[in-house]
């Protein structure tokens, strides 16, 4: 197992950030096709934050990196109350995603080219099937229609962070721990 | 070879996605623009306009005391929002809010403090009591009342807000 170096946290630090400014910047965006729909907004932009914690985790191949990002942006987002109706709660739908980032890293490994792919609708899913259960209470065709959106938007997220991730790992040698693996996208 | 098959599981992927969050979207959106239709509750602060569905307020169950004006207190069970949750789910902080007025259509109305906002357990938007749907101003209509529970009498009970301004 590679050792853990202070760029890797450094860069983990960065993806964490992008991830919370993301969600806000986008948010407003985003919320323009919830309202149309008349469903509470935030599944839609989930998508393109955690795109930053994917590609956080396929570079930085450290164990449990997903989880322990996703506990620093929840606690960013608490102390900086980004938590909205959810409140303190907020801190499970943060960490849910991380834990199914690291999980699917396990068995679909970070180099396999359906990983971010597959691993931002699965982690974009979670995240709004917890929000649901805390804060928005959804039932019925309009909870089908929020995990829907939430793995729309998974999935480009993920595949943002599919095309994005290889150039990094390139342009950051330092910190991935097999840039070569990364870029080409080829699987295991 | 290979890159090229994952970019097509990708590309269909996003499209089936997108092909049924459009169908299904759509459906929710005839759904709830038929229960707009049955009644909305408008919500403003800053300067902003919501327009809440009576059906987003049907959220959770609890049981509350009020006072009728020969100041017999009654406990009933209801369905409805607490005021401070609903102004959460539309990002209204309520540590922020000095007060709230709610107006019902005949023009009465009834203030609130921002501590009574923030109280848990105080005020609510109602949608049933004891299982029954509250009524609306036409009879046979889905109706909400604006509660604040543990009031001395039922004055500040609005029976269909038209309007919630937060202050």
């Amino acid at each position: 197992m590679r050792k853990t170096t202070t760029r890797d946290l450094i860069f983990m630090a960065i993806c964490v950030a992008l991830s919370l400014v993301t969600k806000r910047l986008i948010s407003p965006l985003t919320n323009g096709l919830t309202d149309f729909f008349r469903i509470p907004g935030g599944s839609l932009a989930t998508g393109f934050s955690l795109l930053f914690l994917i590609i956080g985790k396929r570079i930085v191949s450290i164990p449990f990196a997903g989880t322990l990002m996703s506990i620093v942006q929840a606690m960013l987002a608490l102390a900086l109350g980004f938590s909205g109706a959810q409140g303190a709660m907020a801190v499970f739908s943060y960490v849910a995603p991380g834990l199914l980032i690291d999980g699917l890293a396990m068995t679909l490994k970070t180099r396999h080219p359906l990983y971010c792919f597959v691993t931002g609708i699965l982690a974009c899913v979670a995240s709004a099937f917890v929000s649901n259960l805390l804060a928005f209470h959804l039932t019925g065709i309009s909870l089908v229609l929020w995990l829907l959106l939430a793995a729309l938007s998974g999935a480009m997220g993920g595949f943002i962070a599919h095309l994005i991730s290889p150039r990094l790992a390139k342009a950051i040698p330092g910190i991935a721990s097999k840039p070569a693996d990364a870029a080409s996208g080829k699987g295991e | 070879m290979a890159t090229k098959k994952y970019w097509i599981i990708m590309v269909a992927g996003l499209l089936v996605l997108a092909a049924a969050v459009l169908i299904v979207g759509l459906q929710v959106r005839e759904q709830q623009l038929a229960q707009e239709q049955a009644g909305t509750i408008k919500l403003i602060a800053a300067g902003q306009e919501y327009v809440i569905p009576f059906s987003r307020l049907d959220r959770d169950s609890f049981s509350g005391e009020t006072v009728n004006g020969k100041g017999e207190a009654a406990v009933n069970e209801y369905r409805g929002i607490e005021l401070s949750a609903l102004l959460r789910e539309n990002d209204i902080n309520p540590d922020q809010v000095k007060g709230a007025v709610a107006t019902a259509a005949d023009q009465y109305s009834a203030e609130y403090t921002g501590d009574e906002i923030r109280e848990a357990g105080k005020i609510f938007l109602v949608v049933q009591s004891n299982g029954k749907q509250i009524e609306g101003i036409d009879p046979g209509s889905a109706g909400v009342w604006m509660i604040p529970f543990r009031d001395p009498n039922g004055r500040r009970i609005i029976r269909n807000p038209a309007r919630i301004e937060i202050k």
